[in-house]
């Protein structure tokens, strides 16, 4: 047994690995004084983790837990929906786009006036297709020959 | 070795691996016979990792959960405790990470000095009041001390000596390797010893 205790750095090293050389470690066990310093420092340690729950108090945290984990979770959902969510977003999103391309930009401007200059040549275009028109427009002169033939 | 102070009532590995086998297809018994066994280690870990004030209760129950709703991805070569612990470490620093306090509020309420709470450390069987004194001071400065390590020292500190993690286990827990947690245990403990020596008789 070697006759020198302990060191700082030795009893750190014991304390928190375990690692020491055998020589040490038989020192150790063989030194009152050397022992009687690491079971202080151990105690001081375990001293200072303070008290444990009580019995009632972990049964019930741990029956909560349990009670929950039955249930579905609440975030998964939330998550779920926002994730269809975005991806009918992303699915619609150039769909959207697509059928928009094509379009010629529309001016309100443009198509009153145009409405307004059909109407003002032939107010009954609104009404009727232009064949139609055309046809009641002729009728009278056609009829008035039918009934004087 | 001494410096595992506080470990649960030892299971069989074979016995544990049959647990986590039925824990893990839903077996609710199964579920809460490995919690009452290994619970502690959420506890403790969420005592010494959280600061003063922070509702541990809570903490605890939202590990337990956590813990539960991942029973399908845990191995099951992977020990309960050690897994168990990652994830009350990992809530933990979630919880100080969400109100930024990860290294300024103290650990344990207080800590005060004339509050530390009951002693080992005193001589049996009829304790001097003087070493009384001197040995509540030393805890009170220990825990003091503990609150003042950097995260990564004071989560190694407390999975080894009030969570009783091996090393392995610990490095596992907190996914670094075996020598960088032997590295911040002994500075952990260098600082611990430190202070506790300063007042102990």
């Amino acid at each position: 047994m070697t006759a020198w205790h302990l060191s700082d750095d030795e009893l750190d090293r014991l304390i928190a690995s375990g690692e020491l050389p055998p020589e040490r470690t038989e020192h150790v066990n063989g030194c009152l004084a050397c022992r009687r310093r690491r079971d202080g420092l151990l105690a001081v340690i375990e001293d200072a983790s303070g008290a444990d729950p009580g019995d009632q108090a972990r049964e019930r945290v741990r029956e909560v837990a349990l009670a929950e984990w039955g249930r579905p979770a609440p975030r998964f959902h939330r998550w779920w929906l926002a994730a269809a969510a975005a991806l009918l977003v992303a699915l619609l999103l150039p769909l959207t786009h697509r059928s928009r391309q094509p379009q010629v930009a529309f001016d309100p401007e443009a198509v009153l006036e145009e409405v307004d200059t059909i109407l003002a040549r032939d107010p009954l275009t609104v009404l009727a297709s232009e064949e139609v028109v055309e046809a009641v427009t002729s009728a009278p002169g056609q009829a008035t020959e039918g009934s004087t033939s | 070795m001494a410096s595992v102070l506080r470990t649960e009532p030892t299971v069989g590995p074979e016995d544990e691996r049959e647990l986590v086998r039925r824990a893990r297809s839903g077996d609710r018994d199964a579920v809460a016979a490995l919690l009452e066994r290994h619970e502690l280690v959420a506890w403790r870990v969420c005592r010494h990792l959280l600061p003063a004030g922070e509702d541990v209760e809570a903490a605890v129950q939202e590990t337990l959960l956590r813990a539960l709703r991942g029973l399908p991805k845990l191995a099951a070569e992977t020990g309960f405790a050690g897994w168990l612990a990652a994830i009350a470490v990992n809530h933990c620093r979630d919880r100080l990470r969400r109100r930024r306090l990860v290294s300024f509020l103290p650990l344990e309420g207080g800590a005060d000095e004339d509050d530390a709470g009951p002693v080992s450390v005193l001589p049996a069987p009829a304790p001097d009041p003087e070493r009384v004194s001197m040995a509540r001071q030393a805890v009170a400065r220990v825990r003091r001390e503990l609150s003042r390590l950097p995260r990564r020292q004071r989560e190694v500190f407390a999975l080894r000596f009030f969570v009783g993690l091996e090393l392995e286990a610990i490095a596992e827990a907190l996914a670094v390797d075996v020598g960088t947690v032997k590295t911040h245990l002994h500075r952990a403990v260098h600082r611990v010893r430190r202070v506790a020596e300063e007042a102990l008789p």
